[in-house]
């Protein structure tokens, strides 16, 4: 076990844990942020994306102990103060949502990919989401959701 | 508690007082314990009431099967606010608990939660609206024809009085239940089921708050993970759980017995720890033979493989209607 200072979601957060221990598990389990979640649990589905220093990363396969000091770490928890980030709005206008599960972790990647791209076009969209999977197959509106969100709230 | 309707002979409907004040519609399984607790009366308090309204006219509505992304937990509560004439701006859904004594069976698969509970979830809905329309009507002391439900209020149709439900539910809840089964609005009259309503998980799924099995914590929980043989069917026959059980953070491993059918469940060897962690690295560490099973060599590919060889067999017929050849055969455009 060792203590480590980590940066979540702004605020200082200290943990101690084993440092091979996948920043999920210390999300969810020692920080009790369970909005992102267990897939796959080898960095194959998406599920568990998070931000570190606002790049998407995957959360299962990312040892705790490899993060410097002083990287910021955001989840969907994170994402907008009041959960209201333009993409968490886009999501809700077009129903993305089906089971739900894998819906933070598309998020997540979709925030990365307007900050790159504030419009992207189609192909874009498929490109940068294409690691994220959705066992219900809300790939069309999660695309519609997204250029949503780039065209400001409208459709 | 009034005396109970009988809508249908397996299930009968309860109308009450919730702790809130407000009105409880419960549809009771009668070998249930909900039938028995509420058949002692004054209960306040139905396990399996699938609808409360609040004095402040809120109205809830309990979804009793999982939800898997069919959309089960919007739809079930769009039956009985449909009936009940609900604005379903006012309606809040929760989960039901498992508890199949009281609801019956609670289960998704097979396409048929809409089916299987339409006629029951429809009775509910209709049952309350007519408590409601009998309270309004007594209130203004006019026959209760001439009252109707409309978006969460009763009117009173010749001189367009009204009532909110929540005004309404303190003296519903005492009202005894209308006889008989509650009138059914005809399908022309719908107007929740059949337009577009949002899943109502949708904001708790996009801001990521606890909604799923894995997100649940209780006081005190420890984490578990379960292996399972490779092959499917395998049983234990041997394990050594000294390296798993030297992992720190890991608590217990025992194994589990597997069901008559193993598709239902497979034995396996639980790893019990403080965190998710440490049980995933104990389960790691487990050393445990496994016992060949006929299915040893099955893959992937091997049931490609059968598949195939059974798609160029000839088929059976189950049904023949029409001519697929001559219809072929006019198109536009063949895709084959």
């Amino acid at each position: 076990m060792a203590e480590l200072n980590l940066s979540v979601n702004g605020k200082p957060r200290r943990v101690d844990v084993d440092p091979d221990t996948p920043l999920l598990w210390v999300l969810r389990d020692t920080l009790g942020l369970t909005g992102t979640k267990y897939g796959c649990g080898m960095g194959l589905c998406g599920a568990c994306t998070v931000h570190i220093d606002g790049q998407a990363a995957r959360s299962c396969v990312t040892q705790v102990g490899s993060l410097a000091a002083g990287q910021k770490i955001t989840t969907i928890e994170g994402l907008s103060p009041a959960g209201k980030h333009p993409l968490q709005l886009a999501w809700m206008a077009e129903d993305v949502p089906q089971c739900g599960y894998c819906q933070a972790g598309q998020i997540m990647s979709a925030a990365t990919l307007l900050a790159e791209k504030p419009h992207p076009t189609d192909r874009d969209i498929d490109e940068a989401m294409s690691g994220n999977i959705c066992r219900c197959g809300t790939y069309v509106r999660i695309r519609r959701a997204i250029h949503r969100a780039a065209a400001g709230g409208q459709k | 508690m009034s005396s109970p309707v009988q809508p249908s002979r397996r299930e009968f409907i309860q109308v009450g007082t919730a702790a809130t004040g407000g009105l409880l519609v419960a549809l009771c399984l009668p070998e249930g314990h909900a039938a028995s607790e509420a058949a002692a009366g004054g209960i306040s308090f139905v396990p399996n009431a699938y609808l409360r309204i609040d004095p402040d006219g809120t109205v809830t509505i309990r979804a009793k099967n999982p939800d898997m992304g069919q959309g089960v937990k919007t739809a079930l509560p769009m039956i009985i606010a449909e009936e009940l004439e609900a604005d379903w701006s006012r309606v809040r859904v929760e989960q039901a608990d498992l508890d199949p004594e009281a609801f019956g069976g609670q289960g998704s698969g097979g396409s048929d939660n809409i089916r299987s509970e339409w006629d029951s979830h429809r009775k509910v809905g209709a049952t309350a609206r007519m408590v409601l329309i009998s309270a309004a009507a007594s209130r203004w002391n006019v026959p209760e024809g001439e009252c109707f439900a409309r978006q969460g209020a009763i009117l009173h149709r010749p001189t367009g009085r009204r009532f909110d439900f929540g005004s309404l539910v303190s003296d519903a809840s005492r009202l005894p239940l209308p006889q008989g089964d509650p009138p059914l609005k005809s399908p022309s009259e719908f107007r929740l089921i059949g337009t577009r309503v949002p899943g109502v998980d949708n904001e708790s799924i996009v801001t990521g708050r606890p909604l799923f099995g894995l997100d649940q914590r209780v006081p005190g929980m420890l984490y578990a993970v379960i292996e399972k043989s490779p092959v499917f069917s395998g049983g234990i026959v041997s394990m050594d759980s000294s390296a798993a059980l030297a992992v720190p953070g890991v608590r217990k491993v025992f194994p589990i017995d597997g069901l008559p059918n193993p598709t239902f469940r497979m034995p396996g060897v639980a790893v019990v720890a403080d965190s998710t962690w440490a049980a995933m690295k104990g389960r790691k560490a487990l050393q445990v033979t496994w016992s060949e099973t006929e299915f040893r060599d099955e893959s992937s590919e091997s049931l490609r493989r059968q598949f195939q060889e059974l798609a160029s067999r000839p088929g059976k017929l189950v049904v023949d209607v029409g001519d697929a050849e001559d219809a072929l055969g006019r198109a536009a455009r063949a895709a084959r």
